[in-house]
């Protein structure tokens, strides 16, 4: 099995807030995504869609 | 159960595509030669798997991979938010691969007894693989999070910023009670639970 | 045309090597995964070792031009449906790998159970385990880089996965 993310924290110095506290952000399995996706997207496909019947 | 499957398998590719793309941006840029080349495996290992659950929704009926990779949107693209945002520093980027990676290998893991099969098959390959992110995700936590004050501070800050991001990862999709009773996949709510269990065992 | 059988395949694949480990056929290699021949025709199923393997496209031509070179015709299909792991790699397979100067991979499960198996893999010059794990990842998807202590100098294993 992996270790436990909390086996390795705990072998850290880190803290880990609780879990029940956070509001988790939702929104990009429904296409609701932030400002970041489509320029990463953008630069992604350039290659492809210069010319999308390019062959390697 | 054919859009249950598809939504599924679009998510969970989008995450690898995405994520695979993010870490392919530390080529060049790694803080050491061997955090470079381990980003860029990793991203090849991720566009690679997302390439193959490309191809199975294509048997399902889709565009091919190419088409499906590099003409859509992003607001057809279902990942989850998380995978998307820019790398930022190095601290960041392996916070993330961590708490990512975690809920992926606990995915796949989730996936060995999908009755879909195709799914399950795949899910018994990538998991082998991921099991090389978990460690390297885990080794480098490990080194820096009792390292100096300050890369200490730096993956506290990290860790604090991206735990709602990580908690998105289970945003439920509108399949879920199907995709269960369909025994296609056990759910979010089960993964969101084992994850934490394993953050907070 | 003389009658062939799934071994006379085999055969004629032992040409075909993997394009990052020229010593190692893809028999050897393991990704060979069935052979069926009907009439003069030679059904193949690959399976690739990393799933983001980038040769896969390029061992498929050569397995196809292999078959066609020898008057049959070829189909080839990937899948996964039995899954390479590196315990699929023949023992004149492992044998060819250390000659080679890569380390062979150990016994799969053990990554699982056992970690120890990964920071202490054995040195393909001197066979000694006084070696250190540098990077689970290395040149290619399928290795790892480690360093012995004994040697002193940096060696490379094919993983077990």
């Amino acid at each position: 099995m992996d270790k436990k993310v909390e086996e390795i924290i705990k072998q850290t110095q880190l803290q880990l807030t609780d879990l029940k506290l956070q509001k988790p952000v939702f929104g990009g399995r429904s296409g609701k995504h932030s400002e970041h996706l489509q320029p990463l997207l953008d630069e992604m496909s350039e290659v492809f869609r210069s010319d999308p019947s390019a062959e390697w | 159960m054919s859009d249950a499957l598809k939504e599924l398998i679009y998510k969970i590719a989008d995450d690898q595509f995405i994520l695979g793309h993010r870490n392919s941006e530390w080529t060049g840029f790694g803080p050491m030669l061997e955090e470079d080349i381990a980003f860029s495996s990793m991203a090849q290992d991720k566009i690679g798997h997302s390439f193959a659950l490309y191809t199975m929704l294509r048997e399902l009926g889709e565009q091919d991979p190419d088409t499906v990779a590099f003409t859509r949107n992003a607001n057809q693209f279902h990942n989850c938010i998380f995978v998307e945002l820019p790398n930022g520093e190095y601290d960041f980027s392996l916070v993330r691969h961590f708490l990512f990676d975690t809920a992926e290998a606990l995915r796949f893991e989730m996936l060995l007894n999908s009755s879909y099969e195709p799914l399950a098959l795949l899910a018994k390959k990538i998991r082998g693989e991921l099991r090389y992110h978990t460690i390297h995700a885990n080794t480098f936590l490990k080194k820096l999070g009792s390292g100096t004050e300050e890369s200490i501070s730096r993956l506290q800050k990290s860790l604090d910023y991206s735990l709602p991001y990580a908690m998105g990862m289970f945003e439920p999709s509108p399949y879920e009670s199907e995709l269960i009773s369909e025994g296609i996949f056990g759910g979010e709510e089960k993964l969101r639970e084992q994850w934490t269990k394993k953050l907070r065992k | 045309m003389n009658t062939i059988t799934s071994d006379t395949v085999k055969e004629w694949l032992e040409e075909v090597k993997d394009p990052e480990i020229p010593v190692l056929s893809l028999i050897d290699l393991g990704v060979i995964t069935q052979i069926e021949i009907e009439r003069d025709v030679v059904k193949i199923e690959m399976t690739p070792t990393f799933v983001g393997c980038p040769a896969m496209d390029f061992m498929k031509a050569e397995v196809i031009e292999s078959i066609e070179k020898r008057g049959r015709k070829a189909e080839v299909e990937i899948n996964f449906r039995d899954s390479w792991s590196s315990d699929k790699i023949s023992e004149k397979g492992k044998i060819a790998l250390k000659k080679f100067g890569l380390a062979p991979p150990p016994d799969s499960a053990k990554v699982f159970a056992d970690l120890e198996i990964l920071e202490n893999a054995k040195c393909p010059r001197c066979d000694g385990t006084d070696t250190e794990l540098r990077n689970p990842f290395g040149p290619t998807l399928c290795r790892s880089i480690h360093y012995c202590n004994s040697c002193q100098e940096a060696f490379e294993q094919f993983k077990p996965v």
